[in-house]
């Protein structure tokens, strides 16, 4: 990508130690890597990686090392290279929490607990190469704090393992959904009405703005607060209270619209009543067979 | 009007539905759990921020990872979340008007229910506080707003937004309706309180509360709830056996519900429940919740529990008798007090390692 990226530091380890040493030494200091008996080589090995790995221009890699978070990337680096000191610092600091976020992530005790354990090995190391146990906390490059950066590893697991057992197919290979939808006989029409409102709703939501989708999804599917969908979309809650009504509205006067053409108002309620009831039934069965 | 509130839950139960994406369909290049921790936590130059920004809008995958990590961060702790300059700015600009607006609004409830709280309501046997009411109305909740689902975790949109009459909808969740919790006979006099309470937001908490607490034990819980006047400090002194009780911290952050043979459930404030371990099946007794973080459970034969995370952990702790403990009273995960049945009181100022008979 960048022609003269052969030629940075970046791929020379000793070079880079050499020409970053200033900025790895006010990192060691900031990091109070003195505490943990840390040597330069073992955090100069982890910052190049850092550097490597968000491809920070050579004229940046100064200010990119100043702008870690010291003590948590000392830290790792000292459990990475086996400190003990480090690892009981770890364990009463870090360990309760990464247990806590597992339960909140997984919003069940045991499967938290699991995901918690498994990750925490993880993290001490299981694979040994060389002798040497290689921990994952050499993924941890210092950019956001080691407890974000814990929660980020957990929620990719835990999705991971939603999405794998959404891709789980029964053995008699015949989806669910393939199904032809039946009517039902003590309301007729059932089946049409909730197949139009789905039908309508799809194309409305098909003309929507990405980022409106997004925000949508935030608040109707993963139920974040408006506070924590405006921290992750760079606006204020009020903003966010605002879109969303307003995305909402839209969506509805598209729909309503849509049916209109063919359904009278009552019907239209109908529509929605038996939609409702409907999908909320499809959406229970997704959920449990994802799990 | 009322029928376009019908039509509008229905309408956002359709929505929630179609927007719920189990396949969590990715986009190609999904970035690294480092590049989304540093995402979540705003370490990236703005354009790799906006770059990350284009990604999510098209990719589940990584949308439900960031949902899963805010939930994490909002977990009731105060302490997991990180600290973040743009806070700072939001509490000058906007959450030092709301706080005071808050603060008066806080002396006005308690003001009135000062006045208006009738002597009869002090169903507590032993010292009813003015919260005692407010807690017995847990019950009575459920019953008398089932309709409305507290959004799970979270808050609904602003009432500001409710206000303009259009989205009026928007204030109910989107999710389905909590299951109407058992409604003991709350003395109807309570309801008074219930409303002060709610006006400060307390409402869906409680219902929740209530909800988890009803299977949990037949017993009469609003006689139970009532008597636990005292936030942060439980007594088993006037409490019929093996029935549920509470245990808040005062900050109201964190709530367990302690049950019988040794069960333990966690509400948060986000609304969030955990059903805990306690390693014990005897009658538990008593609780003191000094923090979110730290409690303490004493009961039969001696039993000592405590937590210093929350609850994911109970440790035994040495126990200076093998009595029954009935009371419990701590300041930290450090120093606590306890009292037997038998009237014996205990200190310890160093996490249960010693014991002083007082």
């Amino acid at each position: 990508m960048n022609p003269t990226r052969a030629e940075t530091t970046r791929d020379h380890p000793a070079a880079f130690r050499r020409a970053h040493a200033r900025a790895i030494a006010r990192l060691a200091k900031r990091g109070a890597a003195a505490r943990w008996k840390l040597d330069d080589h073992a955090l100069a090995v982890a910052v190049e990686r850092g550097v490597r790995s968000a491809e920070v221009a050579e004229q940046d890699v100064d200010a990119f090392i100043d702008s870690l978070r010291a003590d948590d990337l000392v830290l790792a680096a000292a459990c990475s290279a086996g400190i003990g000191a480090a690892w009981t610092h770890l364990i009463e600091t870090l360990r309760p929490r990464l247990y806590s976020a597992a339960r909140a992530i997984a919003s069940d005790e045991t499967r938290g607990r699991e995901l918690a354990d498994s990750l925490w090995a993880e993290l001490y190391g299981l694979e040994v190469r060389e002798g040497r146990r290689r921990s994952l906390l050499t993924y941890y490059h210092g950019r956001s704090s080691l407890l974000t950066w814990i929660r980020a590893v957990l929620a990719q697991r835990h999705v991971d393992s939603l999405r794998e057992a959404s891709r789980r197919v029964p053995l008699d290979g015949t989806p669910e959904a393939a199904a032809p939808a039946e009517d039902d006989p003590v309301e007729p029409g059932r089946a049409r009405y909730v197949e139009m409102v789905g039908r309508a709703l799809d194309a409305a939501l098909a003309e929507l703005d990405p980022r409106e989708r997004t925000r949508l999804a935030y608040y109707y599917w993963h139920q974040l607060s408006l506070k924590q969908i405006g921290r992750l979309m760079d606006e204020h809650e009020s903003s966010v209270s605002r879109k969303l009504a307003s995305t909402r509205d839209d969506l509805k006067t598209k729909v309503d619209r849509a049916l209109g053409e063919h359904l009278s108002r009552d019907e239209i309620e109908m529509c929605y009543h038996f939609a409702a009831g409907d999908l909320r039934l499809d959406l229970a069965r997704a959920l449990t067979e994802a799990r | 009007m009322e029928a376009l509130h019908k039509d509008s839950d229905a309408f956002d139960s359709i929505l929630k539905s179609k927007l719920t994406d189990t396949s969590f369909d990715m986009a190609p290049d999904c970035p690294d759990a480092s590049e989304l921790a540093a995402f979540y936590d705003g370490a990236l130059a703005p354009l790799e921020r906006a770059r990350m920004q284009g990604h999510l809008d098209s990719c589940a995958r990584c949308q439900a990872m960031l949902a899963a990590m805010a939930r994490a961060d909002d977990d009731g702790d105060p302490e997991l979340a990180p600290k973040r300059a743009f806070e700072w700015r939001r509490l000058l600009g906007f959450g030092l008007p709301a706080a005071a607006v808050a603060a008066i609004a806080i002396m006005v409830v308690v003001r009135t229910r000062s006045i208006s709280q009738p002597p009869t309501n002090q169903l507590a046997m032993n010292s009813a506080t003015a919260e005692a009411p407010a807690l017995s109305a847990i019950s009575a909740a459920p019953a008398a707003g089932g309709a409305e689902a507290p959004r799970p975790q979270g808050e609904p949109l602003a009432s500001a937004e409710s206000a303009k009459g259009g989205s009026a909808a928007f204030g109910n969740s989107p999710a389905p309706p909590a299951p109407p919790a058992a409604a003991p006979p709350a003395n109807a006099s309570a309801s008074g309180s219930s409303m002060s309470t709610a006006a400060i937001g307390g409402v869906s908490r409680r219902r929740e509360l209530a909800a988890a607490t009803a299977p949990m034990a037949a017993a009469p819980s609003a006689l139970i709830l009532a008597e636990e006047a005292t936030p942060s400090m439980q007594d088993s002194a006037h409490r019929p056996p093996n029935t549920t009780f509470t245990v808040e911290s005062p900050d109201h952050l964190a709530t367990w519900v302690i049950g019988p043979g040794g069960s333990i459930v966690k509400h948060t404030h986000r609304g969030r429940t955990f059903t805990q371990t306690s390693g014990v099946n005897v009658e538990l007794l008593a609780a003191s919740a000094p923090s979110p973080r730290t409690c303490w459970i004493v009961g039969r034969k001696g039993t000592l529990l405590r937590t210093r995370d929350g609850g994911g952990y109970w440790e035994n702790v040495m126990s200076p008798t093998s009595e029954d403990i009935v009371h419990v009273r701590a300041a930290d995960a450090h120093n606590a007090v306890i009292r037997t049945a038998d009237g014996k009181s205990y200190a310890t100022t160093d996490g249960g390692a010693t014991w002083h008979l007082q």
